[in-house]
């Protein structure tokens, strides 16, 4: 049963953790040779700029007191050259990382979305479906630039310091560490405001989550909203869901921007102090021997300090974005290590075409601990039997259908299959020889032929066409305008309940199914209609096992074995004219449609 | 137009974008002022070494400095609430707007597509407003700015620089032109990777049963490296443009310092000039290189903005009358009068007409596709008549305020939807403020009670979107509850127990007959049982009444009900006969 809904975060227990950045660096490895080439490149397009002050102070300093035209007009042009290689070095960086980019957002997207794959029905029962939706579009989008770029930005921001530094300290050695002097404080900054800012994108990126579970939501329940005339409440429920986004949006920001201004005003205190140890401390450097004070030598010193801070403050960026990385990446790898609680065993063996003989073996399944659904049951079935399972609403009947094909692993016991446990065997090659119908006939965007072909995707159109005609539903579907190539919208909205069953009975016999599993397939298809449907399908039954689920006592009648489940248990089990003798709950159940059919004999009469 | 549109979502928090905005102007003054200081002292302190004016100087600079960072920090967070503001007004009335369409709008809209306006696209407004508005008008002042500080120093020194300023200009607005329309393919490939997405999310039960996660993940690979694809090719119409903007800006520095030293050296500018240009460079520079980012960036608000847009103003098909004739009293007598509905050239109900009386119950019945859940469709409006009128106590429905119809009208639909929430707030769905009792109450009439007792959390359970985890027959029961709950006059069931086993079913029925107020109850079923004790039941074949009557009539007609009654009883007659 679920256990989240729009309004709960989910919450994660895992503290501030490295390893996911490891993990996420996975991807960054991948495209190695081409994060290498970026990283070179910016190297050499660090280096290039730092020459550029330098041209200046040279032009400065010596050209213009010089009065040489000639040298200032060669060193300008030199600058320009350097400039424009810069851009077309970066231009070429951008384009090498707007591929990885993107390309470890595609990674990383198929990733969770082949994980999703192997998830079993337990997951998606348990929370919106807005929220897993979010995870793999949303949440992946966003991280996409932060690992293109986060990580080698950051590196090559350290370089730049400590190039800078270098060139600082060749310049001046003692303004240095002044302008040095400034970095504790903005450090000590970070480490106080640090938990706080997590927590504030943390709740944000859950309030957005939320947010966006409850509009999809609403989108998919639109009608039922309207038909209770709740729209007015769940606007007012949505607004609340935004304000609190809103909330810690904002929240965040404030931290956020908090980053800036603080290393600015450091920035201006270096500054200062650069001006005053200058002109007062160490008035003596910068004084040449002929008196003149040296004015390109201190101006490089304030510009290379400007150069200092700039990364420093474009780390505390770097590092705002990695904290929101860090909320999304988070979330994703929740996705990723979410256990697969159905999967094949490390030493599952494909099933062999099968006959089709099923065993339950003492099998106990309960969907939360403590609370079975299916209290030790035991049966066996021959090939070719067809077994109809009866009994109230709840009592067990479709847990015992989805553990046929593994849908869930049994809590305990077996489930054999010709002689193999289910649980040794490749998921892949047992679901293909099953043909499953469920309650929910699920109809994807696409074409009535599409759906049909989803059966089997090698068929033909005739062979689909074919199927179709076998369930009755080609009459249907040829009235409709544009006949089998009509565009079916998401869940078939716009073909009624009894269409898309016909439809989805098209499939499952398309896809040519050893075992036939039945549950409540044809409750919305009316009567004539499934007559017709049950004829057409009982000559491809016949030699195939096959489970059925109904309430129509009619269609149960003719089954080889009636099993009545209640609470759990089989409680009768046996052949109609078996269970009739017996006058136990099949019997009960039998009988009171027998009466009402003698008051309507006896009405007619 | 969009703009205005955009900026006007900020209500009253419009004066903090303005105050953000006048912050902006202040901050680039003190930025500006800053620099000058700086001139100031290497002209009139360090180059002639008179260093006891050199601290007052440095304090009105860091002053300057300081009153600059306050203006950038306030700015900017006065920006962003403007900004959410508008954000949280423009979804709350999106959402506002999808809670009036109807199903037409939600079966042509894919549901991917819808969310993306709600959220991503939305949150371009955000950028545009907070970040992209301030830089514009930032832009322009600083290129003002600087224009009049370097005119006055020397103006044919700043003609030469700003000669390169159209080039700029002229290949911004090529990048304008070229890069909306690839940044709305990549917005529309990013709705059909949602779709696929979601689809399969919900699919994922018949894409195990079909073992197809193979072909699921081949489909979404397309989908996923078409988006890539065009992401890329959205951004690398920016890499084409970008940098040729920025060499333009680079050739203005180097004019600078060739032009500024050469004037230096024909003493026609002094050094000290010469500094305070190269420090306001940046003035120049940052404007001529901000210009592309921001043009780019406009040009994916305005990509995202229409697409808003067109959901906020999509109007709905089933409209509100402009006179509300809600009659006082409802009685729940349902009239349809002459009733044709056509899908395009689908002919789906063909003049129809049918008297229904206060508290009558009716059963309704035929084959697939033959028009039973539009018929019933019709009483709520969720669509309306193409001709004839439908009634509701001598009203037409039409007439009637939607909301007012509509809480009139408890309705249980074949596709079952629950939200995931508990089972109570499930069941209280119509009715928030319902107490337990009768919540209770509710759920015995639809024989749910029993199973939601036994579940661990009873009506606390979550359910899962749409019910999952449910058996077919529970949904069914939660959502009968639900109908139930809501006490309306008229009561529709659409296939309500076609799941539920048949000794359920009679106990329902039985329940729904004890009720103290007896509702108006229309039945849809596929089972004689669930409609032979209706009052009257009709029979609708290819959108026209064909049979009408009660059980013995019908039976004694011998058409379809007959045919279908013999058909799902035929087996156990003959037994009765034996």
């Amino acid at each position: 049963m679920a256990r989240n809904k729009f309004n709960v975060d989910e919450e994660l227990e895992a503290p501030f953790n490295w390893q996911q950045f490891k993990r996420a660096f996975v991807y960054v490895k991948r495209y190695k040779g081409m994060v290498a080439g970026m990283f070179c490149i910016s190297i050499v397009t660090i280096l290039l700029g730092l020459l550029s002050p330098k041209i200046q102070q040279w032009v400065i300093d010596r050209f213009i007191p010089d009065k040489n035209i000639a040298l200032i007009v060669t060193f300008g042009v030199c600058y320009l050259l350097v400039q424009i290689g810069i851009i077309l070095l970066n231009r070429f960086r951008s384009k090498i990382s707007i591929r990885v980019g993107q390309s470890i957002v595609t990674d990383m997207r198929t990733d969770i979305y082949e994980h999703l794959q192997k998830l079993g029905f337990d997951y998606y029962d348990s929370r919106p479906h807005g929220k897993i939706l979010t995870r793999v579009i949303n949440y992946v989008n966003s991280v996409a630039d932060f690992l293109a770029n986060g990580f080698i930005n950051a590196i090559l921001e350290f370089l730049n310091m400590f190039f800078i530094l270098f060139f600082m300290l060749a310049t001046s050695p003692k303004l240095t560490l002044v302008i040095l002097a400034g970095l504790p404080v903005f450090i000590v900054y970070i480490i106080i405001t640090k938990p706080k800012q997590r927590r504030f994108r943390q709740k944000r990126a859950n309030k957005q989550s939320n947010t966006t579970a409850y509009l999809a939501e609403n989108i998919n329940g639109a009608k039922v909203t309207q038909a209770f005339s709740r729209e007015e409440m769940n606007e007012g429920i949505y607004d609340g869901l935004l304000g609190e986004t809103r909330k810690y949006y904002l929240r965040a920001v404030y931290l956020g921007h908090g980053m800036w201004p603080m290393s600015a005003i450091i920035m201006r205190g270096v500054q200062m102090a650069i001006y005053l140890t200058g002109v007062f401390v160490f008035i003596d450097d910068f004084i040449s021997p002929d008196g003149i004070f040296q004015l390109g030598m201190i101006t490089a010193m304030v510009q290379y300090s400007n150069r200092f801070w700039g990364p420093i403050q474009r780390l505390g960026n770097i590092y705002n974005q990695l904290l929101d990385t860090m909320a999304y990446l988070e979330r994703i790898f929740q996705v990723l290590d979410e256990p697969v609680s159905v999967d094949d065993a490390p030493n599952a063996t494909d099933l062999p075409d099968i006959n089709g003989e099923v065993k339950f073996d003492n099998v106990l399944f309960e969907y939360e601990k403590g609370v079975p659904v299916l209290r030790h049951v035991s049966f066996d079935v021959a090939a070719g039997e067809s077994i109809a399972l009866v009994g109230p609403t709840g009592a067990g009947k479709s847990t015992i259908i989805n553990l046929l094909s593994r849908f869930y692993n049994v809590t305990e016991g077996a489930v054999l299959i010709d002689g193999h446990d289910l649980n040794d065997v490749t998921l892949k090659s047992l679901r293909k020889q099953m043909g499953v119908m469920l309650q929910d006939s699920f109809i994807f965007s696409g074409t009535i032929m599409d759906n049909i072909r989803y059966g089997r995707l090698d068929a033909t159109d005739e062979e689909c066409i074919a199927a179709a005609k076998a369930v009755h539903a080609d009459e249907f579907i040829r009235h409709m305008e544009k006949g089998y190539f009509t565009e079916t919208r998401e869940r078939g909205d716009g073909l009624s309940a009894g269409q898309k069953q016909l439809i989805n009975f098209a499939r499952t016999l398309l896809s040519d199914p050893r075992i036939l599993i039945l549950d409540e397939a044809t409750s919305s298809i009316d009567t004539n209609t499934e007559q017709l449907v049950q004829e057409g399908i009982a000559a491809l039954l016949k030699g195939r096992t096959s489970f059925i689920v109904a309430h129509r006592l009619s269609t149960i009648k003719n089954c080889d074995r009636i099993m009545y489940i209640e609470a759990g248990r089989i409680a009768e089990s046996g052949s109609h004219a078996e269970l009739m003798a017996s006058k136990g709950l099949y019997y009960k159940l039998y009988m009171s449609q027998l009466n009402q059919l003698r008051d309507i004999a006896e009405q007619a009469v | 137009m969009t703009f205005k549109w955009a900026y006007g979502w900020m209500g009253n928090y419009k004066w903090r974008l303005v105050l953000s905005i006048v912050l902006n102007i202040l901050g680039v003054v003190a930025m500006t002022a800053e620099p000058f200081i700086f001139s100031a002292i290497v002209d009139d302190v360090l180059m002639p070494q008179q260093f006891d004016k050199l601290l007052p100087m440095l304090c009105s600079a860091i002053g300057v400095g300081c009153i600059f960072i306050a203006c950038r920090y306030f700015q900017a967070i006065l920006g962003e609430q403007a900004a959410q503001a508008a954000v949280y007004n423009v979804r709350s009335a999106l959402f506002k707007n999808l809670m009036k369409q109807s199903g037409g709008f939600y079966a042509t809209n894919r549901s991917g597509d819808l969310i993306n306006k709600c959220s991503s696209d939305v949150e371009m407004m955000n950028h545009f407003i907070c970040w992209v508005t301030p830089k514009w008008v930032e832009m322009v002042l600083m290129l003002v700015a600087a224009l009049i500080v370097f005119f006055r120093i020397n103006w044919q020194y700043t003609l030469i620089l700003f000669a390169v300023t159209p080039f700029s200009a002229i290949v911004g607005a090529k990048l304008a032109k070229s890069v909306r329309p690839a940044f709305a393919d990549a917005r529309e490939q990013l709705s059909r990777l949602n779709t696929v997405v979601q689809e399969n999310i919900s699919g994922n039960r018949v894409v195990k049963a079909f073992v197809r996660e193979d072909y699921e993940i081949e489909k979404f690979q397309k989908e996923n490296q078409e988006y890539k694809r065009l992401n890329i090719q959205a951004n690398m119409i920016w890499l084409k443009y970008g940098p040729i903007i920025d060499s333009i800006a680079s050739v203005m520095t180097v004019m600078n310092l060739i032009v500024g030293g050469v004037m230096v050296v024909l003493d026609q500018i002094t050094l000290g000039d010469l500094t305070l240009f190269l420090s306001l460079a940046w003035a120049l520079n940052e404007p001529m290189i901000l210009v592309g980012q921001l043009v780019n960036d406009t040009q994916r608000f305005l990509a995202s903005a229409e697409k808003v847009m067109g959901l906020y103003y999509t109007k709905t098909d089933i409209e509100q009358p402009i006179k509300d004739s809600t009659p006082e009293t409802a009685k729940g007598e349902i009239e349809f009068k002459d009733v044709s509905l056509s899908y395009g050239s689908l002919k789906v109900l063909d003049h129809v007409d049918l008297h229904i009386n206060p508290g009558e119950t009716i059963g309704i019945m035929g084959p697939t596709g033959s028009g039973k859940t539009s018929l019933v469709s019709l009483i709520p409006r969720f669509i309306d008549v193409s001709s004839g009128e439908v009634m509701l106590d001598g009203v037409n429905v039409k007439n009637y305020n939607l909301q007012k119809l509509r809480s009139r009208v408890g309705m249980t639909m074949q596709d079952v939807f629950l939200f995931s929430d508990t089972v109570e707030s499930n069941i209280v769905y119509g009715v928030p403020d319902l107490p337990m009792e009768k919540v209770v109450e509710a759920a015995k009439v639809a024989d749910a009670d029993g199973f939601i007792s036994q579940m661990p959390d009873g009506y606390d359970t979550i359910v899962g979107e749409r019910g999952t985890g449910l058996s077919g027959g529970q949904k069914q029961r939660i959502s009968l509850a639900r109908a139930i709950a809501k006490g309306a006059p008229v009561l529709i069931l659409d296939d309500t127990t076609s799941a539920v086993d048949m000794e359920t079913e009679t106990a329902i029925q039985k329940a729904l007959g004890e009720l103290e107020t007896q509702a108006t109850t229309l039945i849809i079923a596929q089972r004689v049982s669930s409609v032979m004790h209706a009052d009257r039941i009709i029979i609708l074949d290819d959108g026209k009444i064909v049979e009408q009557g009660s059980h013995n009539e019908l039976m004694a007609l011998k058409g379809y009900y007959y045919n279908t009654c013999i058909l799902q009883h035929g087996v156990m007659e003959e037994e009765v006969s034996a």
